[in-house]
């Protein structure tokens, strides 16, 4: 099992964990190191009487460790697994002490584990139904209500004019996001938010972007005011844009819906915050089924995201996704092992006209999609004064975002600024935003 | 397409308040639905062309063509560094700030000797580290961030270089007076040539420099050419500048220390011309010996006096302070000790060194009373002694001496061998002080073999035998500068350990840190 110091940074809970860390990457530091295909677990000197004990569950990322650190992981957890970066062959156990043993056999048990629903009457039944029905009915109406304020909210911007907008105080933007949240909207809620968020300091790209979220959110207040002339997907995915939400727990148990088998590339990672709350997209890609996947994990500073794929890592797995008018989020029913390099290229797109038709495509069927997974193969890179863009085989000429001038491009151009032409993995929403390339059989994640 | 889109925006900007949108100007292929969707509400229909228009314009806008030449390949002429070498960089980089430029300066030294250039994986890391480090490890990592890396630095501008790094010749020709002295410094063969060709159009604040390197360790034709310009260009002239006297004084100095040169010979039987006979001793005259001691003059005479001080010695003609030499003969005496070395001295008095620097700090008639105390108005020169002749007696005597500020013996511990200083830390409350080894290393390098154990093995003995705590700052003296042979050593102690809290405290303290840059400096080193 191969780790890269890219991948491990994405799960250190901050910059100190990953230095500290780096401090304990070298194997001198380990009284012992032991790996097998499922764990790999260390013991290390602390300024306790006992070595910290450390384990890693590499089927499904997780992290024990015996120290008293709140972070997670700890340093001990990201050390371990940096020396296997430096050193592959630091391991010299494969035999688990019971320690190890007992954790990773609890783990193995817990996730086969099913769960065992409460029985209930039929009067329990009943009773339950008709609570479910009232609590629905009066979200509903609080909806509605909530619809109709909002759409009387935008009708009132656009009276008065946009100009406006830069010198909105922000609680004029908070109290119609909390309006929301009182309506049982939160999903309107956040497009509130997403108005104050714009840049309204630098120039005028505030104007056109503004414009597009009101249309946005204009057509998905128009799309709830007509739920009942929508198909059944189209109902759930505009009820999920408005803010109704979608349990893993509830589809874990859904045999209803389909499982999708196949070895995962998990192309890329995001973290945003918004609110306090930190939202962490992954989006993985199908070798085999050419499926693509978004797995939506939410954490507060408070409260650690919780690791169950780290970007870059190649998994084999079940996933089974939400439903909706076009299949994206989904959460991983069963993982079962994972690949150190690509075992198979992904569906390649020629070009970038291909990658935009599959996100037009997308867009059509669901006018509010963001987020289309695309491998394009091909490309070139060429920096001209601050810029740098991508070029497809056919000369088509896309600019790298400039909020992604930052490291992640210039380490892509550093690797492959000799003229070579590479297969780069993209998402785009809006813009094409890279995620890694595939080098031989393997992908390097940005 | 623009300009309808233009016109929805503007009217959006504005506010349908105070402007009307033209809907005349819209394609019919988004005029009609628009009609069948929108009713008389104007900000409804507003929002719903706009929604149109922009989804519209995204699905068919088409991708910028690229249409300028062929993009060019960069090709590196240099090779990249080695994965193992490489792979130092990760663990210099976490290395504790004070010792990771240490590192980075001997990994960058290396990679640039070999003509290599970082892996391209480090190129971004090592100009990131770059703009975090001083302008002189910048520069060396401009060395080594090949063709790609360099392209990229438009992004970081931060990453400022100021000018060119110049290397070699260059920098001679085109360097600044700093660099040029650097050159002298690294080449001094091949620069002693262009010293003495461009010499005549040198600022004489540079000559003074080069004098000042030149004189350090000169062999025989830099000492031909000290002399020539003691004869010549330097000669005490009745209108002169400041820094030709100074530079005179260098001049003087360094002839004056070359054994049987006749400026050396001149002074000493000077000297002696001064001196009168002592009885000293023992018992009803038993065990008489007989020494020497200077009577000076009470008054200027043919040798103390300023002037010829001056023309012969450089020295500054103004006694800059009275209240220490009360007269110019106690202020030239003060002048010419350090020109002469302790053993000359011990000659011409017939007495011991250690003699001799007392009668230097206790005869009366070098004692001055300064406020309210008597002090020898020759502990300075003594001092400045040390500098021109390095003698361990007299410095490990001064080092005794309540006078010596601890700046003073700071500047005076480089002068030492390895065993002088082990003699000397070993008699002091805490041996392990880092700010001597750091003043002694700095000047010394990687220390010795057996410098190494002692220290390793005093570390060991203070905290695990002494149960003493002590700081990290002594560890990272030992991790720049052990010698790599040390390994062993280091080894043989861990396994003396015990379970304790400062045998954990040594292994923290000393043994992992050592190990690591041990480990670091060896890889380096074999590269």
């Amino acid at each position: 099992m191969k780790f890269s110091e890219s991948q491990i940074r994405s799960i250190a809970p901050d910059e100190a964990s990953m230095k500290a860390g780096k401090g304990l990457s070298s194997k001198n530091s380990w009284v012992t190191i032991g790996q097998n295909d499922r764990v790999l677990w260390g013991e290390i000197k602390g300024s306790g009487a006992k070595p910290y004990q450390t384990q890693i569950d590499l089927l499904n990322i997780a992290f024990k460790c015996s120290c008293p650190s709140r972070k997670f992981p700890c340093k001990h957890g990201i050390g371990l697994m940096l020396v296997l970066v430096s050193d592959p062959n630091a391991p010299t156990q494969t035999d688990e002490p019971s320690w190890v043993a007992e954790w990773i056999n609890k783990r193995a048990v817990k996730s086969e584990q099913v769960i065992v629903e409460k029985t209930y009457t039929e009067e329990e039944l009943s009773k339950l139904e008709k609570g479910k029905e009232k609590r629905a009915e009066e979200r509903a109406v609080a909806v509605e209500d909530g619809v109709a304020e909002l759409t009387l909210w935008f009708k009132d911007l656009i009276k008065s004019g946009l100009i406006h907008l830069p010198n909105k105080d922000l609680s004029y933007f908070n109290k119609t996001s909390a309006r929301m949240i009182d309506a049982k909207a939160p999903g309107l809620a956040s497009w509130v938010k997403s108005l104050s968020n714009l840049n309204y300091a630098s120039g005028n790209d505030w104007q056109l972007e503004a414009l597009q979220i009101i249309c946005k959110t204009f057509l998905l207040l128009d799309a709830y005011k007509n739920i009942g002339q929508q198909i059944e997907e189209m109902q759930v995915t505009i009820k999920n844009l408005i803010g109704w939400s979608q349990s893993p727990k509830d589809l874990l148990a859904d045999d209803s819906q389909p499982i999708i088998k196949d070895i995962w590339l998990v192309l890329g990672q995001e973290e945003k915050t918004n609110d306090d709350i930190i939202v962490q997209k992954t989006w993985l890609l199908g070798l085999h089924t050419n499926e693509k996947a978004m797995i939506l994990n939410f954490g507060t500073k408070f409260s650690p995201m919780p690791i169950s794929v780290m970007k870059g890592s190649i998994l084999e797995a079940e996933m089974v996704f939400f439903p909706g008018e076009t299949r994206q989020r989904a959460i991983i029913k069963l993982q079962n092992q994972m690949f150190d390099n690509v075992p198979k290229l992904p569906e390649l797109l020629e070009d970038f006209e291909q990658a935009i038709d599959l996100d037009r495509a997308n867009i059509a069927k669901n006018p509010w999609w963001n987020d289309t997974i695309i491998v394009v193969k091909n490309v070139r890179l060429l920096k001209n004064q601050n810029q740098v863009y991508a070029i497809d085989s056919v000369n088509n000429l896309i600019t790298i975002c400039p909020d992604m001038l930052q490291n992640i491009v210039l380490n892509w151009f550093v690797i492959c600024a000799n003229g070579a032409k590479i297969t780069v993995g993209f998402i785009r929403n809006g813009n094409f935003h890279a995620l890694g390339i595939f080098k031989e059989n393997n992908y390097i994640v940005f | 397409m623009e300009k309808i889109i233009n016109e929805i925006l503007n009217t959006a900007l504005i506010g349908t308040d105070k402007k009307a949108a033209d809907y005349s100007i819209l394609d019919a292929d988004i005029l009609n639905p628009l009609e069948q969707i929108s009713h008389n509400d104007p900000e409804e229909k507003l929002i719903r062309a706009a929604a149109l228009l922009i989804y519209f314009h995204e699905a068919g806008s088409k991708l910028k063509k690229y249409k300028g030449p062929a993009i060019e390949n960069i090709q590196e002429s240099s090779e990249q560094c080695g994965p193992i070498f490489a792979h130092q960089l990760e663990k210099i980089l976490i290395l504790d700030i004070n010792l990771k430029d240490f590192f980075l300066g001997l990994w960058l030294d290396k990679i640039i000797g070999k003509n290599q250039i970082a892996r391209e994986d480090q190129i971004l890391t090592l100009i990131d580290e770059g703009i975090k480090s001083n302008q002189f490890l910048r520069n060396k990592i401009l060395q080594t961030i090949g063709e790609k890396g360099k392209i990229i630095l438009s992004f970081k501008p931060a990453f400022s270089v100021g000018t060119p790094y110049k290397s070699g010749i260059q920098k001679w020709i085109e360097g600044s007076n700093a660099e040029r002295l650097e050159f002298i410094a690294e080449n001094r063969l091949i620069a002693f040539d262009l010293i003495k060709k461009d010499w005549n159009s040198e600022s004489i604040v540079f000559k003074k420099s080069v004098i000042e390197i030149i004189s350090k360790d000169s062999n025989a034709d830099e000492i031909l050419f000290i002399q020539e310009l003691y004869d010549n260009e330097f000669v005490f002239k009745a209108k002169e500048k400041k820094t030709e006297r100074e530079i005179r004084n260098l001049l003087a100095l360094k002839l004056v220390t070359i054994p049987n040169h006749p400026l050396h010979q001149l002074l000493v039987d000077k000297i002696k011309s001064y001196c009168v006979e002592e009885k000293k001793g023992g018992f009803f005259g038993l065990g008489n010996t007989i020494t020497r001691a200077f009577k000076l003059p009470e008054k200027p005479d043919e040798f103390f006096n300023k002037d010829h001080f001056n023309a012969r010695l450089g020295v500054e003609p103004v006694n800059n302070d009275s209240a220490l030499y009360i007269n110019e003969v106690n202020y030239l005496f003060a002048n010419l000790l350090p020109f002469i070395s302790t053993a000359e001295w011990a000659s011409l008095l017939n007495q011991k060194h250690s003699d001799v620097f007392d009668y230097f700090l206790k005869d009366k008639q070098f004692l001055t009373l300064i406020e309210g105390k008597k002090i020898s108005y020759l502990q300075q020169a003594l001092y400045e002694s040390c500098f021109n002749f390095a003698e361990r007696e007299l410095i490990l005597y001064l080092f005794d001496q309540s006078f010596m500020a601890h700046s003073q013996i700071q500047d005076l511990i480089p002068l030492l061998n390895s065993d002088d200083l082990l003699f000397w830390l070993k008699s002091q409350k805490n041996p392990f002080s880092s700010n001597y080894v750091m003043f002694w290393t700095q000047k010394n390098g990687i220390w010795d073999k057996s410098f190494s154990h002692t220290i390793l093995s005093d570390s060991y003995e203070h905290i695990v035998k002494n149960n003493k705590y002590t700081s990290e700052s002594i560890s990272r003296q030992m991790a720049k500068f052990v010698h790599l042979d040390a390994e062993t050593e280091l080894e043989k102690l861990k396994n003396k350990l015990t379970q304790d809290t400062y045998s954990d405290h040594w292994l923290k303290i000393v043994y992992k840190p050592l190990k690591e840059a041990i480990g670091i400096r060896k890889i380096i080193d074999q590269y």
